[in-house]
């Protein structure tokens, strides 16, 4: 198990090093000169040589990546060019806000996803189970922006139940999280209906109604945990999936998350902070799969890894 | 050997089991069975794959899924006929006083709970013991069926066991509450040679400890030999020969049983005989004839047997449908 | 109901033909026109196709063309969907955009297939080169793929062509692993091993053995990600980093639809709802494929 878990946060090490350089080079291959961005077209020779110097453009690139990854391991993502301030605190300030949203997307998603799957399995072939199978497309095929508008159109705009936009607490985030969770419990909602299905006609299902089970029994005691574990890795990369829907949800909610910040920065092309908020989110993903990875032992007892 | 004067614990009467097909229709996977099993009896129900004889099984337990098929006749154990219980009722003669072991000891458990777990929950379900009290009788009977390390395996998960261990295990969790009838469906198919010798051992001592009756669902002789009292062969949905397990192998009269004997090695015979084996396979159940269902792989079949097919002639003890004994008394 | 019963008599009618040596696409057909899901996903898909190549017969409204005295006007007997800020018909510039987004589509699936085929036959096929391409591939899968476009769009410059390279790029890695997957699967069997034992050239061997024994998947995989690939390039422009008004790519309208919803809705209503449908319709006929095509997946 130790061995297993350092080869994996070794790869993990390889994979994130690899994302570094491929943002820092996509990065700094973006057309348009950073400095006379930030200092206007009427800046003077010198003003722009001294900049440069400052943020260490002047250098050779190997140097200005090999100077950025020892700022991040010392967790120092850069300054923004934007707003002067630096780009950890940056991220630090708005971490929370995405987390919570992520968390409260995922849970809305899987409970509502794993609760519907379950009847539709329990269900199949009925009318109910078409039903919530045409549900689920829709909410997956359905953009998150668009129904976000409609959200905040009934609930927030006319029936006013909610804030229109910005974060204002808990409640603030209750839309954006149904929205973000959508497609998540969608996708959830069909892989635990085909993996319930999967599982019923497994023969330890026969041996439990043997021993005299009843049906609550032998879903919630013999058959979900085994239907859960490919769920599980669906709901690990949806957390991606939901990384990127952020990016969307809070844009059209202004939320004040890493999301919005992203969008913000591209506009005003802040390199840093670009740079810093993808592999920070790159870091999140890798991290959260590696979670998932370890949380499949608890489910099923089978993989061992050594 | 046979035991007589029991009392009887299980009849069934008339059962057809009926599958419904792809286009709205049935057809009969059993017809008409007859059986009765004493208290303390082992019966063998023995046939080619694809006969019946674990869809039988499955019926007895009522266990036949309502939207792929469904049952008719009577199935009276212990007085109370299965067929009109209610659910719950049905449940809690499931693994309390009817048990069942399964061929595939390799994936009848589940592979997510531990083996205590797996016991446990049978004792629970159909007693009001403590968490405590319920481990130490999984262990007790853990203990009963050859386990060594009983308090170890309770926390092990069946991937760290061998399919002959596993095979113990179901058959720990199937005596746990002490079943009148425990259903055996190959117990033993998908075991090694050696293994094979050990469950079938182990059953016949719990058997006799706990006086449990049983149905054993085979296609091997030797395990028949090695295990019953009385023997039913089935072919094609239906009884063919039932007749205690001596009379059955010494003088088989069915064709079938003994195209059946014929193609089993027969390792107290020293004349080197070539083995023989029975053409033809097993007819299509939604394949409608008059005749014997037989008559195709038969080596005695004669013009009668192609028109019409034979009812229960009996002879001594022994039932055998075969126009061969037209002669003899008719059952059924 | 009678569906249901019908793809039950499928397994062992397959049998009996693929004995009788009827082609495998042929009989995956003919599952598929039985699939209910499969044929409403198509014909949804054949609706949009339809009404985009057709559109200058279907409107009698030019694209672009601003009626000061008709703006944000709701749905009427002419104007089907409404107008927009600048009176534009909505009916019209859905009908056109739709040219836009189904061919942003087609352009990123195209871009990913055929690269994400090449890398996989690749590295499934050349071993040596298998641990340096998935490494890569696993460094890519490491962004969310809006995330990798919206990243890739902030290197190339806001825009129509940009966003569509964008998203091609971000779906390569599924495409790769597919493939790659597929052809390990392949390149084990006989027939393979005995044409490589003949001196097969290995071109050959691929293109006359392994592509079209791997045609299935790749086939579910790009109808499904030709939807993703559309709602991505919407989000992007409905981020303003993607098709630029007055583009009326789905996505866009949304985008302008936004700072007029509470006046009116319909300008947001519509390319949403279009956006949905096509979406849902490769999502639907992406499914009926995979149980044409692939039994084994579930």
């Amino acid at each position: 198990m130790p061995s297993y878990l350092l080869k994996r946060l070794l790869t993990m090490g390889i994979t994130l090093i690899g994302v570094s350089l491929l943002v820092f080079m996509m990065l700094h291959l973006i057309p348009g000169d950073p400095v006379r961005y930030i200092l206007g077209d009427f800046a003077t020779p010198e003003s722009i040589a001294e900049l440069e110097s400052r943020l260490g453009l002047d250098k050779p690139l190997p140097m200005q990546y090999l100077h950025y990854m020892a700022g991040v391991i010392q967790g120092d993502l850069g300054t923004s060019y934007v707003t002067g301030y630096a780009v950890m605190e940056e991220i630090a300030n708005r971490f929370p806000i995405t987390a919570q949203l992520a968390v409260y997307s995922i849970l809305f998603g899987s409970v509502f996803g794993i609760l519907i799957g379950i009847i539709a399995a329990m269900k199949q072939n009925t009318i109910l189970d078409q039903l919530v199978m045409v549900i689920s497309l829709i909410g997956i095929s359905a953009p998150s922006f668009w129904i976000a508008l409609f959200l905040i159109l009934l609930f927030a705009y006319h029936l006013g139940f909610f804030p229109i936009s910005g974060y204002k607490g808990f409640y603030s985030l209750i839309l954006p999280s149904i929205t973000l969770g959508l497609g998540t419990a969608g996708n959830i909602a069909r892989m635990t209906r085909s993996s319930m299905l999967e599982v019923i006609k497994q023969d330890y299902i026969r041996t439990a109604q043997a021993k005299g089970a009843n049906l609550y029994r032998l879903i919630f005691q013999h058959s979900l945990q085994n239907a859960m574990i490919p769920v599980t890795t669906l709901i690990g990369l949806q957390f991606g999936a939901l990384m990127a829907g952020a990016v969307v949800t809070e844009t059209v909610f202004a939320l004040p998350g890493m999301g919005s910040l992203i969008v913000s920065a591209i506009a005003t092309r802040d390199i840093p902070t670009v740079q810093g908020l993808i592999l920070f989110m790159a870091f999140l993903f890798i991290v959260v799969n590696l979670l998932v990875d370890l949380i499949y032992t608890k489910l099923d007892p089978r993989i061992r890894y050594e | 050997m046979a035991v007589t004067e029991e009392k009887e614990l299980l009849r069934v009467e008339q059962l057809c089991i009926n599958f419904k097909t792809e286009d709205g229709g049935h057809i009969q996977a059993v017809k008409q069975l007859n059986l009765t099993i004493k208290e303390g009896e082992t019966l063998a129900l023995v046939g080619e794959s694809g006969c019946g004889k674990s869809v039988t099984s499955l019926s007895l337990m009522r266990l036949i899924p309502k939207n792929a098929g469904f049952t008719e006749g009577k199935i009276i154990f212990e007085g109370k006929d299965l067929n009109r219980v209610s659910e719950r009722e049905m449940r809690s003669i499931r693994g309390n006083s009817m048990s069942m072991i399964f061929q595939e000891p390799m994936t009848s458990l589940n592979p997510v709970h531990k083996i205590g777990k797996q016991i446990g929950e049978v004792i629970y379900l159909h007693s009001s013991l403590s968490k405590a009290q319920i481990r130490e009788k999984s262990i007790e009977m853990l203990k009963k069926v050859g386990i060594p390390r009983a308090e170890k395996i309770m926390d092990e998960y069946p991937h760290q066991l061998s399919g002959g261990m596993r095979q113990r295990v179901m058959i720990a969790m199937a005596m746990a509450c002490t079943p009148k009838l425990l259903i055996a469906d190959e117990p033993t198919t998908a075991l090694d040679v050696t293994i094979q010798a050990q469950i079938l051992e182990l059953m016949n001592e719990l058997k006799k400890d706990f006086q449990t009756a049983i149905l054993l669902i085979t296609h091997d002789l030797g395990v028949v030999a090695e295990m019953a009292d009385r023997v039913m062969v089935m072919y094609y949905g239906q009884i063919v020969e039932q007749a205690d397990v001596r009379t059955l192998l010494k003088s088989p009269k069915h064709p079938y049983t003994i195209g059946l004997l014929n193609s089993v090695p027969d390792m107290d015979d020293e004349s080197d005989k070539p083995l023989v084996p029975i053409m033809g396979n097993v007819p299509n159940l939604g394949v409608i004839q008059a005749g014997c269902p037989f008559y195709a792989r038969c080596p005695q079949a004669f013009q009668k047997c192609h028109l019409e097919n034979p009812p229960l002639f009996k002879l001594g003890e022994q039932l055998v449908r075969c126009w061969l004994y037209e002669s003899q008394e008719v059952i059924a | 109901m009678l569906t249901k019963t019908e793809t039950n008599v499928q397994p062992a009618k397959l049998d009996e033909m693929e004995s009788a040596s009827v082609s495998f696409f042929g009989m995956a057909w003919k599952k598929l026109r039985k699939n209910k899901g499969a044929m409403i996903g198509g014909s949804i898909l054949l609706f949009f196709i339809l009404t985009s190549v057709f559109a200058p017969v279907l409107t009698h409204y030019p694209v672009n063309e601003m009626r000061y005295d008709e703006t944000l006007k709701p749905p009427s007997r002419e104007h089907w969907l409404g107008t927009d800020e600048f009176g534009r018909d909505i009916y019209t510039r859905i009908l056109y955009g739709g040219r836009v987004s189904l061919l942003m589509g087609l352009v990123a699936v195209s871009i990913a297939g055929s690269v994400g085929v090449f890398l996989g036959v690749i590295a499934g096929y050349y071993r040596r080169l298998d641990l340096y391409i998935m490494q890569l591939m696993d460094i890519l899968l490491a962004f969310p793929s809006l995330l990798m476009a919206i990243a890739i769009v902030a290197v190339l410059g806001v825009g129509l062509t940009n966003a569509m390279i964008a998203v091609a790029i971000s779906v390569i890695p599924s495409f790769v692993r597919v493939v790659r997957g597929s052809v390990l699967a392949v390149r084990e069997k006989e027939y393979i091993e005995s044409a490589r034992a003949l001196g097969v050239r290995d071109w050959k061997i691929i293109v006359r053995h392994i592509l079209p024994n791997i045609a299935s998947p790749i086939i579910v995989l790009a109808t499904l990600q030709f939807g993703v690939s559309i709602l991505s390039a919407a989000a992007l422009s409905f981020l303003g980093l993607g098709a630029q008004p007055p583009n009326p790519e789905w996505g866009a309208l949304v985008f302008v639809g936004k700072s007029f919803l509470s006046q009116a809705w319909w300008m947001t209503l519509y390319p949403g709802l279009a956006i949905m449908l096509v979406v849902l319709g490769f999502n639907l006929l992406g499914d009926g494929l995979r149980d044409a095509l692939d039994p084994r997946i579930k």
